[in-house]
């Protein structure tokens, strides 16, 4: 019996009907908005566009001109659902127009009865949604807050030292090396001819670098260095002599180097390896990197999320 | 000999004024530096005793200050200090959308975010947070517009309500007396942030690539009659507010460093800080005032060590007409070096071509203050030393840009993207800004690269300034610096051990000895694509004062080739003939008097290049070298105006050289040493690496 009761047409139709109901309801979700981007207002964005940047926009920027239209007017549309038009800067906003249109009530109190009634003139005039003031500030609000309503996650302490390791060069103190230079001043020939003569000689009497320096010309930059790194030496002699130092090995004299000065023999005393700095050290840098990585990550859902929201979009043609 | 460390300026025992600074002559090692360590950080891995020279900017306003967010500048004290890291930054266009990318050629090693102290909560209100009540008021509205006249408009507006008017108290904006609104708490909340800029972007590690100073500018401007400096603290303890015009007035610099000694010097256990002043060109005479009490005069000697020589708003050294044929005070041809025409803040008020203020009118020789020129304030410091037993005037040199497009170091020549936002951006700079320029750099001698280090260099005024490039310059001055120091591989070691660095003070004359200076210049390395410029000069500028009270300067030739024939190849700019690498010399001043005070200090030129303007022009297709300038300017122009420009655009890339007082296509960039300082009744200081404690005689 029971059998039969559920294969009955009409409990089939009963229960086809209640499933399109309940399918028309998830489709709403609340509601189905039109927007409509009319001929005329792209027109205006793209002669803007065109104003501004002397030229009008290629298909890839007038696509970008739409969406970000589009973007605007629906984070308009949840400015209000949020209810953001109560903000006070609106308030002010709206009793400035007020005044300025001379709408019935007069100055009169700020905030008061009197106020109220004003503003509420404007609202049915349609100014609150026809000002560009408000409206911009609607858009922007709103962006706003959804930025600052983020759920953004504090990463956990292994999420930190993950990305600390996937990032280790960022984090990692660059190769340094100390040395001291003989040097030759004046590019050319002559000096190269001189610095040769000179390097053999102190390759030959093996003399350490403090006795060598004084063989050569004074480098009014100094000769004796602290560890640096190969940026930093480009600073003192130029990139590309600073290269060059940067590759040598330790406890050696170079082949001359040139740099915009001179010629430079250089002694390696101690090369410092390239050295990652503690975790300890870097720790709130590898914070502040984390962290601005997963707000852009949940602004993007949130920013799919609201275009994905059952709009009907509908841009006119002509 | 036992050294005597004084903790406190001079002034503090009741006027005495003459300080000594015993020292034992001996270099300090790594582990005990000659200077104070503040702050809890780790010492530098390239610490160097015999100090290296650290290039930066102190003067860099953000959008945090009214005049860059007039100007459609949106970057926060954060990107700043980015870019000064080397990252690109986002810059508005000369119609304000934000198009253009700015990056340095190289990266600077210290900066100080200066924004203006006053309308900083203000600016918060209007700009800051989108919720205040204020944010629809009419003047936030205005700051926040894209369109050009409003824009002016707000700028004027801001300009007339605080930093420009002459009342002794000065008016709030109206969005401070809002309903809810506190600007306290809102400049707070600003003044946190300028805070956390720079400790976020401080590299305490061992690294040392980058220090920050906590900094504000103090914005007073009398009938725009420039009195600003930027006050920069040594570390992380600063003021509760940075004070303003608004807590002293108008025209009372002197509360400001009663103000600083007792919430900062004094009241504060650690906190230390200076004031360095910038654009006494632009000051009416005003900016160097006699000191009407002892105590102002210490004042300023102890928080004032250092003047910002050079800066986007030309240049203060000294003046020299080409037109008139003469200088302010002086005849030295070479003055003629990126000035204004006028002596006020109205130099900024040419606004589509044409200078729109009357207060910006060209001022003559005659009519322009005589202190309005570094040199000639250094001459007068040394009468006034003569006369009250306290120099007031004793100056270092720093240059830096006055950015108010959030970048700092962006003083190179040929990557010039304006200083002023939207108000100076592409054709905007040559047409509305030909008189202004990319500023300079503020170079520091220093053991390392943090804030102590930087700061005492600072404070003994071992600094100096350029116009942009980075030369590498020593100055020593002593009485016993051998002839041929220049050939000696240690020269500096013993220059340091036997003479005071720039910024010293030489100690009374032995007898019959005459001071030498070992000077040493290597040319600016350069960087890949852009060569550094040959070294064509050095000069040593002397001012002295004589028996009768009367000063007087020189400028003398020490090194390199005044005669030779550089120039510049008219179609490209390249360099043509060739200078110095590197200089040295070692020279006598044989006219010294011991009974005379003096100063000396050194100027370093370059071979000539083309000016930011002539590079602009020409890649608008309009060449000051070519006869047919004029009519490329008015096509380059047309061209301009049919896009919706306004007025005339390129004609001044066309401007003769013959006709103007202080133009030219050409420059011959620049530095500047600190001076060193000679008086008959002087024990020297500064001196060597030892400790000093900055308050030097």
């Amino acid at each position: 019996m029971r059998k039969r009761a559920l294969n009955a047409p009409v409990l089939h139709f009963l229960m086809l009907g209640f499933a399109l109901y309940l399918a028309s309801g998830w489709v709403q979700g609340g509601s189905v908005e039109e927007i409509r981007l009319d001929e005329a207002k792209i027109e205006a964005l793209v002669d803007d566009w065109h104003v501004s940047r002397g030229r009008p926009p290629t298909a890839t920027e007038h696509r970008a001109l739409v969406r970000a239209a589009l973007d605007e007017e629906i984070l308009y549309r949840e400015a209000l659902r949020y209810g953001l038009d109560r903000a006070p800067a609106v308030q002010q906003r709206l009793e400035k127009l007020a005044s300025f249109l001379q709408v019935e009530g007069g100055p009169g109190d700020v905030g008061g009865a009197d106020a109220r009634a004003r503003i509420a003139q404007i609202r049915t005039l349609g100014l609150d949604r026809t000002d560009p003031a408000i409206r911009g500030y609607l858009v922007e609000s709103m962006r706003a807050l959804l930025r600052r309503r983020l759920d953004v996650a504090t990463p956990s302490e292994a999420e930190l030292q993950q990305y600390y390791r996937q990032h280790l060069t960022r984090y990692t103190q660059p190769r340094r090396l100390r040395f001291s230079h003989v040097f030759v001043g004046g590019s050319g020939a002559e000096s190269q001819a001189r610095m040769a003569i000179l390097a053999a000689r102190i390759r030959q009497s093996a003399l350490p670098p403090e006795r060598a320096i004084a063989l050569g010309d004074a480098f009014y930059g100094g000769h004796q260095f602290s560890p640096r790194t190969e940026a930093q030496l480009a600073m003192i002699f130029g990139a590309e002599a600073a290269g060059r130092v940067s590759a040598l090995s330790t406890a050696e004299w170079s082949e001359p180097i040139a740099s915009v000065y001179g010629e430079h023999l250089v002694w390696v005393e101690e090369t410092i390896d390239e050295r990652p700095r503690r975790f300890e050290e870097v720790r709130s840098d590898v914070l502040r990197a984390v962290m601005a990585e997963h707000e852009e990550e949940a602004w993007g859902r949130l920013v799919e999320e609201i275009r994905d929201r059952p709009y009907v979009i509908a841009v006119m043609d002509e | 000999m036992s050294r005597a460390r004084l903790k406190r300026p001079f002034f503090y025992w009741q006027g005495a004024v003459l300080l000594a600074c015993l020292s034992s002559g001996v270099v300090i090692a790594e582990g005990n530096p000659p200077f104070e360590r503040t702050e809890a950080r780790a010492p530098c891995d390239d610490y160097e005793s015999l100090r290296q020279p650290f290039f930066g900017d102190l003067h860099v306003h953000t959008k945090y200050s009214f005049d860059s967010y007039v100007s459609s500048q949106r970057n926060d004290p954060w990107d700043a200090y980015r870019f000064a890291k080397g990252e690109a930054i986002t810059l508005p266009d000369e119609y304000g959308e934000q198009q253009i990318v700015a990056k340095l050629q190289r990266p600077l090693d210290f900066t100080g975010v200066t924004d203006h102290a006053e309308f900083l909560g203000e600016m918060n209100v209007c700009t800051g947070d989108r919720w205040s009540g204020g944010w629809f008021m009419p003047l936030c509205m205005m700051t926040r517009s894209n369109i050009y006249y409003v824009q002016l408009l707000a700028a004027a507006w801001w300009k007339n309500l605080g930093v420009a008017d002459t009342s002794a108290q000065k008016k709030r904006s109206i969005v401070c007396s809002l309903p809810g609104e506190d600007c306290g708490q809102r400049l707070s909340e600003f003044w946190s942030n300028i805070q956390q800029a720079a400790k976020d972007h401080y590299d305490r590690s061992a690294a040392c690539n980058f220090t920050t100073f906590v900094a504000y500018e103090y914005t007073d401007a009398p009938n725009y009659k420039n009195l600003h400096r930027n006050v920069i603290f040594r570390n992380e303890r600063v003021t509760d507010i940075p004070i303003s015009t608004y807590d002293t007035g108008t025209q009372n610099v002197p509360e400001l460093w009663r103000r600083l000694m007792s919430e900062c010097i004094e009241g504060d256990e650690g906190c230390d800080v200076l004031a360095i002043p910038h654009n006494p060109n632009l000051s009416g005479g005003l900016m160097f005032p006699d000191p009407s009490t002892l105590e102002e005069a210490a004042h300023r000697r102890f928080f004032e060590p250092l003047v910002e020589l050079t800066q986007h708003k030309a240049t203060s050294e000294c003046r020299y007409d080409r037109l008139a044929g003469k200088g302010l005070y002086t005849e030295d041809e070479l003055c003629d070096f990126e000035q204004n025409k006028t002596d006020n803040l109205s130099s900024l008020g040419v606004i589509f071509g044409e200078m729109q203020a009357a207060e910006g009118a060209p001022v003559p020789l005659e009519e322009y203050g005589r202190r309005n020129m570094v040199r000639n304030v250094l001459k007068d410091g040394l009468a006034l030393e003569a006369k009250t037993g306290l120099n007031p005037f004793k100056l270092g040199f720093i240059g830096s840009t006055d950015t108010h497009s959030a970048v700092p170091g962006g003083a190179e020549e040929d990557n010039y993207v304006g200083h002023l936002g939207k108000r100076d951006a592409g054709y905007r700079n040559v047409q509305d800004h030909f008189e202004d320029n990319p500023g300079g750099l503020a170079v520091v001698w220093a053991e390392e690269n943090s804030r102590d280090s930087l700061f005492e260099a600072m404070r003994r005024r071992e600094t100096y300034a350029t116009s942009g490039t980075r030369p590498v310059i020593r100055v020593f001055g002593g009485w016993e610096l051998d002839q041929g120091l220049c050939e000696a591989t240690d020269l500096v070691q013993q220059a340091y051990a036997q003479g005071v660095p720039m910024g010293g003070d030489l100690s009374a004359a032995p007898e019959g000895k005459r001071p030498h200076f070992l000077v040493s210049v290597l040319k600016d390395p350069g960087s890949p694509g852009h060569p550094g410029t040959d070294i064509d000069l050095i000069q040593m500028v002397k001012g002295w004062l004589d028996a009768d009270g009367n000063t007087h300067e020189e400028v003398i030739d020490i090194a390199g080739n005044p005669h030779d024939a550089a120039s510049v190849d008219p179609e490209t700019c390249a360099p043509v003939g060739r200078g110095y690498s590197d200089l040295c010399t070692v020279w006598e001043d044989e006219d010294f008097d011991p009974d005379q005070r003096a100063f000396y200090y050194v100027r370093v030129l370059e071979n000539p290049t083309c000016r930011w303007s002539t590079l602009q022009c020409q890649a608008a297709g309009v060449n000051p070298f070519d006869e047919q300038c004029e009519a490329q300017a008015t096509a380059a122009t047309e061209a301009l105006r049919a896009g919706g420009a306004k007025g005339d655009v390129y004609g001044r890339c066309c401007l003769a050289a013959e006709d103007e007082p202080f133009y030219t296509p050409t420059i011959q960039e620049r530095a500047w040493t600190s001076p060193i300082w000679y008086g008959p009744d002087t024990r020297g200081s500064g001196a060597s690496l030892r400790k000093d404690d900055g308050a030097s005689s």
